[in-house]
């Protein structure tokens, strides 16, 4: 026996309603052949940024633009393959789609764990398409950028990054399928330490001229380009400078002292002391004692950008600490991964943004 | 033939459709967003189907065994599940069944048409659909999931694909067949990419006078463009809505 | 890993590709596009019942029905059962390896397409047909030779070519064949109950790939078909009723054996679909008045579908529609490149049995209503053959018999 399925079809659209309303009166199969027949409705777009393309849908029958990713074409008509918005830059034609896979760019800055060592070579999986890679040439080793490279590093590799080691790098180049090449050539970049790791669509987070932002309460964050964010605790910069202003000596009595915590000015953009301070320190697995103050701090951040995703809203650092003052309001911590609170976060942020226009 | 009148005089179905009215039809995209790439849900009248897919991601560091791919196109892998509590019937299907590996080759082959190959080069796309509720229909369900779901994980794609049944009844054909009219008449699926009026996947397994046939197709291309646009106008009113929430 | 092996036919991509899209298109072995090569029905054993060999060009196939008694399923009491073994072994073809790959969706090919080869390099090199093609297609195309359909490739499609992935194309084969006779019913299983719930017969057809050249389906739809009709089962007799009955089976000498009781010759025939231009193309080069010119097209060369060209040079803003070239009965050769197939299954009376055509190239429903048309025709032809055969071998064996029935007497008299 099998159950009688009645479903009463509720015309979401009115397309369908027509479909059959005008079937109704008439005999029916002529009906469904004219269907067909029917010239199906041209849809024509005019070449506005930010409009809606589905994949399929012509975007221009000008053969003028070129075409870029999200589109394909034939002969002069330019196609969508994505949901995405159109952008043209210049005389570039592209669809960003709406949500997808990382694809590298030159230049990005973006947080990556190693999966794997081979040749001469990490591979560090970015939540792209293809694992990322990165040359033992492209990390800065301990003792110095002019350091020879010897057959003895290839053999350490794994005492300067290891399987599930995360960290923070820029894409350097990328090839023709989409994998990209990496390298921490920066005090910048590095291992990633004293923090938490958290992920979210790469769609979310806005392109900008940095990517690593001091946040208000003591914590930092890198807000990875492929959506891997980390947020950690400020290294105290601010510490040092007071230092390098009343002895130089003195800081480095102090680093020695502290030998057991990280110490050296990682977060520092000095060329001129790379070679000093790049010894096998920054890739200790050590982290810092962190206070139960700041441990609550990064908590409540990470609440945030899961919130920020959850209402899948673009994340830039104003927004991040926007929802962070608004989350204050919402009591505890723990208090914020309850869904109606991420929603309402969401809903504050984005009407706190309209006030203010 | 059976104690229920499948098309009455009046022109009416067994759940009081008309011949050309779809089930209702119902779908939503990014139903996972922390499991798979690109999710989608999808029901048809009481056909309700779940399709997640993983990718597009290397090749290699996938674990699901031989993945020789060639070289300048992608490997789609199509898995089906089919709980036992998808039918009235509690039945397990397993999943060396040759009947749902027919239907998954035949899903991965149409997904492999629709998709813009050269841009995927070396990666791997894992198609996984599970079957939450069979109610007829179950090809096009989950073909229609399958292309919501690919168009929510971004993977491009010439265009969508959508596909529809259509049973004949006498002389009469019925689109977006159910269980019931599945049971007892003969039904053929039917498949297009994009707009046009050229078939990708056709399927039939029951006899029908060969002409009849026409009918069936015409019938089921207006089926399948119906679907595309119901996809498409939700697809574009989630863009909206996500748009709004851009900088 | 995939097999590579020189005894495979090396696709000549140019030489197949220039014919193909040639004005008319050509075959490698000049056989018109819609024309099956010719079939070859014997029976393998002069004594025993139900040992076919079909021959389809150089694919070779043998099929085997044997019989036996069981217990018929609990849930059909009245019906007897019927299973059609397909396996696919080394034996046909190098290209096919034994034991079946578990993870069917994600096969590996067993036959590695040729390296792609772009259609611009082809037409450079080539003279005559081809450039000539080139030339109307530019013509058509207003002078748009800027398109992309120099980024067409040959063989990457070969996916869909039977040969093309070893456990696909077993699980599609065996669920061809079976839709096609099992499910189309056309053996009659209430005819094969003996004791309603007890006993019935089990009938089982064997398909064996002997050498492998293409179209692997339609040869062992025929075959099976044929075997079926071939095949004689021994007559049983139930003795006495209820719990006392006795089942008596008599054998050839005691009475004439029964045949299977078939109900209908459903046979299969596979198209491959071929094209010179591009994905996109396929899928967006569509015009809203094609359907309407295809209809016209029709009625003027229902049996030629030679020159699509012809039907393209009507003013349109969107670009046009690609053409596919569709043929019959593939060779080994044609199936490696084939772009997408479809497997019709008719019988004589014009009915539809089953249609399978998955992804592959997209064509115009038009054309596939012409397939199953030509296909239609061919079932006619083939299912002559079959009859022709069938009735020749009764011939045969009467006169065996009749003989036999001769010799036994004079022996009678001569003692």
């Amino acid at each position: 026996m099998s159950i009688i399925s009645i479903t009463t079809p509720v015309s979401k659209n009115s397309e369908i309603e027509n479909f059959s309303k005008d079937d109704e009166d008439e005999s029916m199969y002529d009906d469904a052949i004219d269907g067909v027949l029917k010239k199906p409705e041209k849809k024509y777009i005019g070449i506005d940024n930010r409009s809606i393309v589905t994949p399929g849908e012509l975007i221009t029958e000008d053969a003028t633009w070129m075409r870029g990713h999200g589109t394909y074409y034939l002969d002069e008509h330019t196609y969508s393959s994505v949901a995405g918005m159109i952008s043209k830059v210049n005389k570039l034609l592209s669809v960003t789609p709406f949500k997808g896979r990382y694809r590298p760019e030159t230049g990005d800055h973006i947080v990556g764990r190693v999966i794997g060592i081979s040749n001469k070579r990490w591979k560090v999986e970015l939540g792209a398409e293809h694992a990322g890679v990165l040359m033992l040439g492209a990390v800065n080793l301990p003792g110095g950028v002019l350091r020879r490279k010897s057959d003895n590093d290839e053999l350490q590799m794994r005492a300067i990054l290891k399987e599930g080691d995360l960290l923070n790098c820029e894409v350097q180049s990328t090839f023709s399928d989409g994998s990209a090449s990496l390298h921490t050539r920066s005090l910048k970049y590095g291992k990633l330490r004293n923090g938490m790791f958290l992920k979210v669509n790469s769609s979310l987070i806005v392109r900008t001229k940095n990517h690593m932002h001091d946040l208000p309460g003591g914590v930092s964050i890198i807000l990875g380009v492929n959506g891997y964010c980390w947020i950690f605790k400020t290294k105290n910069n601010v510490e040092n400078k007071i230092n390098a202003a009343t002895g130089k000596a003195e800081s480095e009595m102090k680093a020695a002292s502290s030998s057991k915590g990280y110490s050296v000015g990682m977060g520092s953009l000095s060329i001129t002391r790379l070679e000093e301070e790049s010894s096998w320190e920054i890739y200790s697995d050590k982290n810092d004692i962190i206070s139960a103050n700041i441990k609550e701090t990064i908590s409540r951040y990470r609440s945030c950008l899961v919130a920020l995703s959850f209402c899948e809203i673009a994340i830039d650092v104003k927004r991040l600490v926007k929802a962070y003052e608004i989350s204050l309001g919402y009591g505890d911590v723990n208090s914020l991964v309850s869904e109606d609170i991420k929603k309402s976060i969401g809903e504050d942020l984005i009407n706190s943004e309209k006030m203010r226009g | 033939m059976s104690r229920f009148e499948l098309f009455s005089p009046e022109g009416l179905r067994v759940d009081g459709r008309r011949y050309n009215e779809l089930r209702a039809f119902d779908c939503s995209i990014n139903t996972h967003p922390h499991s798979s790439d690109g999710s989608a849900y999808i029901s048809q009248g009481n056909t309700k189907v779940l399709c997640l897919i993983r990718g597009p991601s290397d090749t290699l560091t996938t674990t699901s065994g031989a993945t020789a791919s060639s070289a300048d196109e992608p490997t789609i892998s199509v898995s089906i599940i089919q709980p036992p509590y998808a039918t009235t019937e509690r039945k397990s299907t397993s999943r060396t069944d040759r009947r749902m590996a027919e239907l998954s080759i035949i899903i991965k082959r149409a997904l492999q048409q629709c998709i813009v190959k050269k841009n995927y080069s070396r990666t791997l796309i894992e198609v996984s659909i599970t079957i939450l509720q069979l109610d007829g229909s179950l090809l096009p369900a989950c073909i229609n999931a399958a292309t919501l779901a690919l168009i929510d994980a971004g993977i491009s794609m010439y265009d969508y694909i959508s596909a529809c049944n259509v049973a004949l009844y006498d002389t009469f054909p019925l689109v977006d067949s159910n269980s019931l009219e599945e049971n007892d008449l003969s039904f053929l699926t039917i498949g297009i990419i994009g707009n046009g009026d050229k078939i990708n996947l056709l399927l039939m397994e029951d006899k029908v006078p060969l002409d009849k046939l026409q009918k069936l197709i015409d019938l089921g291309i207006t089926g399948c463009h119906n679907i595309r646009q119901l996809m498409d106008n939700v697809v574009r009113e989630i863009g909206i809505d996500l748009l709004s929430k851009k900088l | 890993m995939p097999h590579i092996d020189n005894t495979l036919p090396i696709p000549n991509i140019i030489t197949l590709h220039s014919l193909l899209s040639g004005n008319p298109p050509l075959r490698p072995s000049l056989r018109q596009l819609t024309e099956p090569r010719p079939l070859e029905i014997s029976i393998a054993s002069s004594t025993e019942y139900g040992h076919i060999e079909v021959k389809l060009g150089e694919t070779y196939v043998s099929c085997k029905v044997s019989a036996q008694i069981t217990s018929p399923y609990e849930d059909r009491p009245f019906e007897g059962t019927f299973a059609i073994g397909t396996e696919i072994t080394p034996m046909c073809s190098p290209a096919f390896t034994s034991g079946v790959n578990a993870d069917f969706s994600t096969a590996a090919p067993a036959i590695v397409p040729a390296t792609a080869i772009s259609v611009n390099n082809i037409d450079s090199n080539k003279e005559g047909q081809t450039s000539a093609t080139a030339a109307t297609n530019n013509i058509n195309n207003n002078n748009n030779n800027n398109n992309n359909d120099n980024a067409v490739t040959m063989g990457g499609g070969a996916v869909m070519g039977l040969a093309a992935d070893q456990a696909a194309t077993e699980i599609l084969l065996s669920r061809l064949i079976e839709k096609a006779v099992r499910r189309s019913n056309a053996l009659d299983l209430e005819s094969l109950c003996i004791i309603a719930g007890q006993k019935c017969w089990a009938v089982r057809a064997d398909v064996r790939f002997l050498n492998y050249d293409g179209n692997l389906v339609d040869a062992a739809s025929v075959a099976v078909i044929t075997a079926l009709l071939h095949y004689r089962k021994p007559d049983v007799e139930v003795i006495g009723s209820g719990e006392g009955s006795e089942l008596v089976m008599y054998d050839e000498k005691q009475r004439e054996m029964v045949p299977l009781s078939v109900l209908h010759i459903p046979i299969c025939v596979t198209f491959q679909f071929f094209s010179t231009e591009s994905v996109e193309r396929n899928i967006k080069g569509e015009n809203a008045n094609s359907l309407v010119n295809n209809k016209n097209y029709i009625k003027e060369n229902s049996d030629n579908d030679d020159d699509d060209l012809e039907r393209m040079d009507i003013d349109n803003d969107a670009p046009r529609g690609s053409n596919e070239i569709i043929i019959v009965d593939a060779t080994a050769e044609e199936e490696l490149l084939s772009q997408g197939s479809m497997t019709v299954t008719l019988n004589s009376n014009k009915e539809l049995c089953q249609i399978s055509k998955s992804g592959g190239l997209n064509v115009d429903s038009v054309r596939i209503l012409e397939c199953c048309q030509i296909a239609s025709d061919i079932v006619n032809k083939w299912t002559k053959e079959i009859k022709k055969v069938l009735a020749a071998d009764i011939e045969k064996r009467r006169d065996l018999r009749a003989e036999r029935v001769l010799s036994v007497v004079n022996d009678r008299s001569t003692e």
